[in-house]
């Protein structure tokens, strides 16, 4: 049973994996746009004549 | 149609309908209604972003765009990856910690009533449109498919998104959203997998076909207002286009206000940003891959079947001519892309250059012979011809195995309703709060609310069916959406960025809207030339000088310090 006192520690560790789920969602979202780039980049250097 | 696909089509349909009337739990409360009662996990959230905005219009418009114009198209997107971050850091504390309903409440907290009532009036004109030209983007492919009445089309895909978006309010558009995305990126996936089969060269030889004619030239470095399609425009305009539709619009806005948390809803938004330009490129890439597959099988001159059929009783003879033309451009056409892949195959590189050639030439020729052929059905129908959006759903009908053309056919419809469902579920939002509830009757039930809010949904989606039936012919669907979104959006923009900022006023604000969307319809009619993509950043950037020159001008005192403070400390 979670008592008064103890309610605020599963809010912040919610909170903090919020946050990191951010920065790691953030540094992946910029890692796969530059990946879809650079093969858009070699498709075209690689195809177009 | 094979009896198999109806039933794949007709029993996603019958699923999702069932399934959205089912998640109409806890929706008798306001809150519930519009918002989920803020309980939304982020991925669902994330994925109801990505589907409300992957229309039909991407499946239909976009894959014909890459069949005619190649990857270029993809640039477009460039600036929504950027936009999603700033969105992350900026609007989207602020517009969640003030616990709104829409986007435009926050304005009048910040500003007052009238800057709210104009720009929530701008978007549910701008939307309401652009809700109709989605729902003819899936009419199209009905009436090519089965020459049904495009009215009769319209209603069969506009009716079940309106019923469960009716019953179901927010909470069941996106749980709905989130099965049909699984749907509608399994039919990319497919199709495109089924293709590199159907074509009979190797995919290295396929894109270096496809790669001679440009259509795998993505990134043009050129800076030009004129042109849409440039890494500068994308990048910069489309970073602007972005930060307004999914920083202001309703549409986008609602999703993530449902979200648990402003983390939650931070990150659905990236969720979004993650797959928005691979997805495109494949969508493209789509396109790309059924003009090589047409190399190989001759298409028809006119995708359009109803020109066509036009075309061919009012001038038999001409047209019989292009036609024959045209055979023989093919025929030639591809023996050198066959040739082609020969000469690549055992290494000969001078021979497939030589063969490079007479397939450029010979694919010029086609295509000079189909200019002429879209001309003389202009000519002959009175209505502008886009064959475009005819080449995907002609392909569907004639190529695609049995099974997956009724898999694509549901992914169309599924991208449709979703766009549509999500539309009018914040059209019927911001009708309610931003005016009836505003200006109408402020004190009422919840359920009174409720009531008036599934009314106002059967409403839009009415209108929004009126609408559809006459955009058939509005040219190339995707570029008529972007458009009418463009008069406004900048402008929009550039109230929500002046809210951002303390010395910005109510007058100000309310006079550079007025001011911006003045300038871009000033720009739009005197410089027609220049792309709409453009018109975003001239109408931000329009708005934010002419509201603090205004606000400088006339000093404070128009915004208490409450609701300034309030708009300034998000939770």
């Amino acid at each position: 049973m979670t008592t008064p006192g103890t309610s605020r520690q599963p809010m912040a560790q919610t909170t903090d994996v919020s946050r990191r789920r951010f920065r790691i969602t953030l540094f992946s979202v910029m890692s796969v746009q530059v990946i879809t780039l650079v093969i858009l980049w070699l498709l075209q250097q690689r195809f177009s004549a | 149609m094979h009896w198999l696909n109806w039933v794949i089509v007709v029993g996603w349909l019958t699923y999702v309908v069932i399934h959205g009337l089912r998640r109409s739990t806890g929706t008798k409360q306001i809150e519930g209604y519009f918002l989920a009662n803020r309980s939304l996990p982020w991925w669902a959230v994330g994925l109801s972003v990505m589907a409300t905005q992957l229309s039909a219009v991407t499946m239909i418009g976009t894959t014909g765009q890459g069949a005619t114009d190649g990857m270029r198209f993809v640039q477009f997107y460039f600036g929504l990856p950027l936009a999603m971050v700033i969105l992350g850091v900026t609007l989207v504390p602020f517009l969640h910690g003030a616990k709104v309903y829409t986007a435009y409440e926050y304005l009048e907290r910040r500003f007052d009533a009238k800057t709210r009532s104009l720009t929530a009036f701008l978007f549910l004109v701008s939307r309401g449109m652009s809700c109709g030209t989605i729902i003819a983007a899936p009419a199209v492919v009905f009436s090519a498919i089965f020459g049904w009445p495009v009215s009769l089309s319209v209603a069969v895909i506009g009716v079940p998104a309106v019923l469960y978006t009716m019953v179901g309010g927010v909470q069941a558009v996106t749980w709905v959203d989130v099965k049909q995305m699984i749907l509608i990126v399994t039919a990319i996936v497919a199709v495109t997998v089924t293709l590199l089969v159907q074509i009979p060269v190797s995919p290295s030889d396929a894109l270096h076909i496809a790669g001679a004619t440009g259509r795998l030239h993505v990134f043009d470095f050129s800076f030009s207002l004129t042109n849409t399609y440039t890494f500068w425009s994308g990048l910069i305009g489309g970073t602007f286009l972005m930060l307004s539709y999914f920083g202001t619009d309703q549409s986008q806005v609602q999703r993530y206000l449902a979200a648990k948390s402003v983390d939650e809803a931070r990150t659905s938004l990236l969720i979004s940003a993650y797959w928005k330009i691979p997805l495109q490129a494949m969508v493209l890439l789509i396109g790309v891959l059924v003009f090589v597959f047409y190399q190989f099988q001759r298409p028809p001159l006119l995708f359009n079947p109803a020109h066509e059929k036009a075309v061919r009783i009012a001038q038999p003879a001409a047209y019989g001519l292009l036609e024959s033309r045209y055979a023989a451009d093919l025929v030639t056409r591809e023996n050198a892309a066959r040739v082609v892949a020969q000469a690549r195959d055992r290494g000969d590189n001078a021979g497939a250059a030589v063969a490079m050639q007479t397939f450029r030439e010979r694919d010029d020729s086609a295509t000079a012979v189909r200019t002429e052929a879209l001309a003389m059905a202009e000519k002959v129908t009175g209505q502008p011809s886009k064959d475009v959006n005819y080449i995907i759903p002609r392909f569907v009908i004639d190529h695609l195995p049995i099974g997956l053309a009724g898999l694509f056919i549901a992914a169309v419809i599924a991208a449709a309703m979703n766009a549509i469902s999500g539309e009018l579920n914040s059209l019927s939002t911001t009708s309610v709060i931003d005016f009836y509830r505003r200006w109408i009757r402020a004190d009422a039930p919840d359920a009174h609310f409720v009531a008036v809010s599934r009314v106002a949904t059967g409403m839009w989606g009415l209108f929004a069916c009126v609408v559809a039936t006459y955009a058939v012919n509005l040219g190339s669907l995707i570029e008529v959406v972007n458009r009418f979104g463009s008069f406004f959006y900048g402008s929009i923009l550039g109230v929500f960025l002046l809210a951002m900022i303390p010395r910005a006023r109510a007058a100000g604000a309310f006079v550079g809207l007025l001011s911006g969307m003045l300038v871009v319809g000033a720009v739009n009619f005197g410089r027609p030339a220049v792309s709409f993509l453009w018109h975003n950043v001239i109408g931000a950037v329009t708005v934010v000088v002419v509201g603090l020159v205004i606000s400088a001008i006339l000093g404070g005192g128009l915004v208490d310090e409450d609701s300034s403070s309030s708009a300034r400390a998000p939770s």
